[in-house]
């Protein structure tokens, strides 16, 4: 149950493809901007969960 | 990764997917990730993935309420956080990189070009080639669906010569906080060449002290010679070990070992050209010898893994012996190995 709860507050995604990119924008709690992830994390004190992906 | 600070967020840059869990300042708590040379997900459990997340988060409460002086704000008795970079650095301080490549660079990139410029600056040792070791070159078989519980300890091993056991929980090595088994790996990477030893916190159960009773129990490894070495022919970055092999070749097919009147099993791995002034005709080989031995090891592999064989044996000036089928003639050619040397300023 944690672990789905850190899914869904605290997770940001770096990925190379802008497309993809733009696709978890769309998704609550997925962000592509590392410094607007962090700055929210400071705000609310969650932590932050980030992913690279090699998306050759 | 172009901008991306690759001295915080190290990772093995042959892998094609890592995560990190970390706090607002983006000290980090775990890391998660990692392959071998079996499946990209081998090494990966959603089990195990869940239970890194659920000690990172244990980790990031006890470090709140250690900073806000809590009811629960007591010392931690292992480190929090993996230790922290002396300084930032972009793939583009790579002088190589930054010259000569356009465009996203991607994570195998990274480390292509870290080698390279190596071979440049002329400071290149094969041990760069062996990056995040595997513990079971110690003898530690980590649990995958644990993640960093002890599974099995290799018979004579250093993990058993240290009086490591099956189910210990491994929570730290030398200096880095251990919540998964690519922690471990990273804390095995980073520790200095010349190391000679290396020192394990476990937690073990006791179980003359009730089901649930753990010890914490500090652990010395001794680090044999070559304790970093691995299979390279999965690794992108290893297409670009500059040495001048010199030629191309591939495995025979069944057909074609029948059509040679060689042995279903076995190496057998057929020249299909040969570059001048490589390592190849310096060797002696011809376009069409079928390689059978490399210094009397006949085990059927690819190409690659061929090469990758050859990389952990052999030093440039060490000599190579070959075993080669010749218009069905054996013979044995033998020379030295290429030295680490190129003139490329690009990877592929």
């Amino acid at each position: 149950m944690r672990g789905a709860a850190w899914i869904a507050f605290l997770i940001i995604c770096v990925v190379t493809l802008r497309q993809r990119s733009v696709a978890q924008d769309s998704i609550p709690g997925w962000h592509s901007n590392l410094e607007e992830a962090r700055k929210l994390a400071e705000s609310t004190g969650k932590p932050l969960f980030i992913t690279f992906r090699c998306v050759r | 990764m172009n901008r991306v600070d690759i001295a915080r967020f190290e990772f093995d840059f042959d892998t094609t997917w890592a995560a990190f869990f970390t706090d607002s300042k983006l000290r980090i708590y775990s890391r998660y990730g990692g392959r071998d040379e079996h499946e990209p997900e081998s090494r990966l459990s959603k089990s195990s993935l869940l239970q890194t997340m659920r000690e990172s988060l244990d980790a990031h409460k006890l470090a709140r309420a250690t900073v806000t002086g809590g009811a629960e704000a007591v010392p931690p008795a292992a480190p929090i956080w993996h230790p922290e970079p002396i300084s930032s650095t972009t793939p583009l301080d790579i002088p190589l990189l930054k010259k000569s490549h356009n465009g996203c660079v991607h994570c195998h990139q990274i480390r292509e070009y870290s080698l390279l410029q190596a071979y440049h600056d002329k400071r290149f040792q094969r041990e760069m080639l062996f990056t995040y070791p595997l513990p079971e070159s110690l003898g530690i078989e980590v649990d995958r669906v644990h993640g960093h519980r002890v599974a099995k300890v290799g018979d004579g091993s250093p993990a058993a010569d240290a009086k490591l056991s099956s189910g210990d929980i491994i929570t730290r090595c030398a200096e880095v906080p251990i919540r998964s088994d690519l922690d471990l790996r990273w804390a095995l990477h980073r520790l200095p060449p010349t190391s000679k030893r290396v020192t394990l916190l476990v937690e073990r159960q006791m179980s003359n002290l009730g089901d649930s009773a753990a010890r914490s129990t500090e652990i010395v490894l001794s680090l044999p010679n070559g304790w970093r070495q691995s299979e390279l022919s999965w690794r992108k970055s290893s297409r670009s070990v500059p040495s001048d092999w010199g030629f191309r070749g591939a495995a025979l097919a069944k057909f074609e070992r029948r059509e040679a009147n060689l042995p279903e099993s076995g190496l057998a791995i057929r020249v299909l050209s040969i570059k001048p002034r490589g390592f190849a005709q310096a060797l002696g080989l011809h376009k069409g010898d079928v390689i059978t031995g490399l210094a009397g090891d006949t085990r059927e592999r690819s190409l690659d893994r061929l090469r990758s064989d050859m990389l952990r044996r052999f030093a440039p000036g060490d000599e190579v012996r070959l075993t080669v089928l010749r218009s069905e003639q054996t013979l044995e050619l033998s020379g030295k190995f290429p030295a680490w040397f190129t003139e490329e300023t690009t990877v592929p």
